[in-house]
């Protein structure tokens, strides 16, 4: 059984095409991201995969079942935006439904809320939320069920670094677990960090590309003498920019020892190293010819 | 039920609800207040009255007496006898006139309702229809016999009656009676009813569409379930959307909760003035009675109303607040239903709240049709049958106005439904 089966969707909206003829089929756990412009129409289409919006013609079906079937949300989540939240309520009102509804002990909506670290505001009411906080709630609400599939709306809007790891921590726990994820987002170095299978939405349909062939691999240096240290690395060869104080280093086909050993030479020091892996990136600019 | 439970709870926790029904009741307990005041000063002022007048009658008899005594004095014994005559009738008016005083300050009403039915009786069988009047317009015999029953009854029961702007002679105005110029004006001051209890200023407030007022305001407060969640700041409705429930039982859960608090504000709003009540005159009795005509049949002058021979009855508080209270259930379901449906259409409540008032104005006005589901708005006048005389339609009754109000209501949810369900760009 597949978990997520297109065929042949289409929709317009105010006569205007956004999806055309789309078909797809998702039949592993895993995270699949949904990436495009601005107004492309990543949460139209995910309203039409979720039945929210009613698609113009084609199918959809989630975890083996039709979208239309409402009971497919017992298995099925959505991550939409925080537009969705009522604000005179609490968090815990907003859970306690969705576990009434689920037919979910209480107990989890504890469990639940420590795992997304929203325990302390749980009773507030949502007006009172900030933005992450809001995020957090929503993301407590998408996974309390346990869902098989999860279609998550720019969840990392709003969210502080610390927010933003968290979630990231928790989605591929999640699809470890075997749940599948398709999430759609603007931020292209978080996606990734958290899967290389994208899906692009580009002249209305769904191009469905591993970005592992496209990865190109950053090193973050941080040194004692950072100009000096520019400076030699150029002359050895090494592609250097320098961002927020560190040098960015690009290896192509030499290893990070290599790099250490001519700094060392040199006598400069690394206080730090972060690694960067983008693919997304360099493939959205030559999808969208930018 | 989940549904509709989580729905009631949202309700009952949103800000503009406690706001909205927290300023509805201080309103009308200002307006009962204020009612309270203006009957107070009526009383005040009718026993004012009195007291001129007594004043006036010690006046006459002493002016009478110092004739009687220069009468005496100049020998002139026939005008001597005269003004003894006018003294012991200035006399007899005036103790007359202490014993209605009296009577109205110790709300002795049986002995006031005695003396007008006393008044009354003279003119009841006048041969002419009626001999008394306002100046030179006559009160219809139908007003006097009305008025003559309506005291019966009042004696009957040892009830109180409306506060007017006379002591004695409250005439029950009726729509057998059409006065014209400074006559209608003085009429209509000395028949103005103002309800000193609980369950007739009640009746008073429903005379002045009280109660399409506050279903209006209602259906303001809590008929925006759907469309105050379909605006694209606000997408509650997706959040049931994404939930293992069906469209079904999202609609009826928001259309269900809404309705629901609409009838309980609605008859919040009807019980305050009884409650306030409580504290100042009491309630009143429930026997008090409700003039209901009973039409006027063709005659020879076409569609006129014959003020001798058509014949009313009367019902009591009871029976006239347990139709009201019926009539408030179906009342509300059918302004409900009709903005319930504009609002799928119209986000705006305001506009919806306008447009609503304005269908409701139009309607009531345009057409005196059976049909016309508008026309049942003023539900006084169709308890009382005085739209189904003054129109000579026997159809306008309060059965059928009911009923249509049951038909439509439904006719207008399952379009509503449809809408919500058929039309899901609304979200």
């Amino acid at each position: 059984m597949s978990i997520l089966t297109i065929k042949n969707l289409s929709k317009s909206y105010k006569k205007q095409k956004i999806l055309d003829d789309i078909s797809l089929t998702i039949d592993s756990p895993g995270i699949w991201a949904l990436v495009g412009p601005n107004g492309v129409g990543k949460t139209t289409f995910l309203n039409v995969l979720t039945n929210i919006l009613p698609a113009d013609s084609g199918s959809v079906e989630l975890v083996g079942k039709p979208n239309r079937d409402f009971r497919i949300f017992r298995e099925v989540s959505y991550l939409q935006d925080n537009t969705v939240l009522f604000e005179y309520l609490t968090g815990y009102d907003h859970l306690k439904y969705v576990c009434d509804v689920n037919k979910i002990n209480k107990a989890r909506i504890k469990e639940v809320a420590d795992y997304v670290g929203m325990t302390n505001y749980l009773k507030k009411v949502v007006g009172n939320y900030s933005l992450g906080m809001k995020q957090h709630l929503l993301l407590a609400m998408a996974i309390i069920n346990k869902p098989k599939l999860l279609f998550l709306d720019e969840p990392l809007n709003g969210l502080d670094p610390s927010s933003a790891i968290l979630m990231r921590k928790i989605l591929i726990e999640l699809a470890e677990n075997g749940t599948t994820i398709i999430l759609s987002s603007h931020n292209l170095s978080e996606i990734d960090r958290v899967t290389k299978q994208i899906l692009f939405l580009k002249d209305k349909k769904i191009i469905q590309i591993n970005t592992a062939n496209y990865e190109t691999v950053y090193y973050y240096l941080a040194l004692s003498h950072s100009e000096k240290g520019k400076l030699i690395l150029s002359e050895n060869g090494f592609l250097v920019n320098e961002e927020s104080g560190k040098l960015k280093i690009q290896l192509k086909d030499r290893s990070l020892s290599n790099v250490i050993s001519i700094l060392q030479n040199h006598q400069i020091n690394i206080y730090d190293i972060e690694k960067e892996i983008t693919g997304s990136e360099k493939l959205y600019e030559e999808l969208f010819e930018l | 039920m989940r549904a509709f439970l989580f729905e009631c709870k949202k309700l009952l926790k949103k800000k503009t609800t406690f706001v909205s029904i927290s300023l509805s009741i201080l309103s009308v307990i200002g307006l009962y207040l204020f009612n309270y005041s203006v009957v107070e000063k009526i009383n005040k002022g009718n026993i004012a009255f009195y007291e001129i007048n007594l004043e006036r009658f010690n006046n006459f008899v002493n002016d009478s007496k110092e004739e009687k005594e220069n009468a005496i004095e100049a020998g002139n014994t026939a005008k001597a006898e005269e003004m003894d005559l006018m003294i012991k009738r200035y006399q007899e008016s005036s103790t007359n006139y202490e014993n209605l005083k009296k009577s109205y300050e110790k709300e002795s009403w049986k002995t006031l309702y005695e003396e007008d039915m006393k008044n009354l009786q003279i003119f009841i069988n006048d041969p002419n229809g009626s001999s008394i009047g306002i100046e030179e317009q006559l009160i219809s015999n139908f007003t006097i016999r009305a008025t003559y029953e309506e005291i019966k009854i009042l004696k009957e029961n040892n009830s109180k009656p409306f506060i007017q702007n006379t002591i004695h002679d409250n005439f029950l105005p009726t729509i057998y009676d059409n006065f014209t110029g400074s006559s209608l004006e003085q009429w209509e001051l000395i028949t103005k009813r103002y309800g000193r209890e609980g369950f007739s200023f009640l009746v008073q407030l429903i005379q002045m569409l009280y109660i399409p007022a506050v279903v209006l305001i209602g259906c303001f407060i809590f008929g925006n379930t759907i469309s105050s969640e379909s605006t694209k700041k606000r997408r509650g409705i997706n959040f049931y959307k994404v939930l293992p429930y069906s469209n079904l039982k999202i609609f009826v859960a928001k259309y269900l909760s809404g309705y629901v608090f609409l009838l309980l504000f609605s008859l919040l709003m009807l019980a305050i003035p009884l409650v306030c009540s409580l504290f100042t005159n009491g309630l009143g009795s429930l026997k008090n009675p409700i003039l209901v005509y009973e039409g006027s049949k063709p005659n020879i002058f076409g569609n006129t109303l014959n003020p001798i021979d058509d014949q009313f009855h009367f019902i009591d508080y009871q029976e006239y607040f347990w139709k009201i209270l019926l009539f408030v259930f179906l009342f509300s379901f059918f302004m409900y239903s009709i903005y319930f449906l504009l609002s799928l259409f119209i986000k705006n409540p305001n506009i919806t709240l306008i447009l609503l008032g304005a269908i409701t104005f139009i309607g009531l006005n345009i057409s005196s049709s059976e049909f016309n589901p508008f026309i049942y708005t003023d539900i006084h006048k169709i308890i009382t049958r005085e739209i189904a005389t003054l129109t000579f339609n026997p159809g306008v009754s309060y059965s059928t106005g009911l009923k249509l109000y049951l038909i439509i209501g439904l006719i207008l949810s399952f379009i509503g439904y449809f809408k919500f369900y058929f039309n899901k760009e609304i979200t």
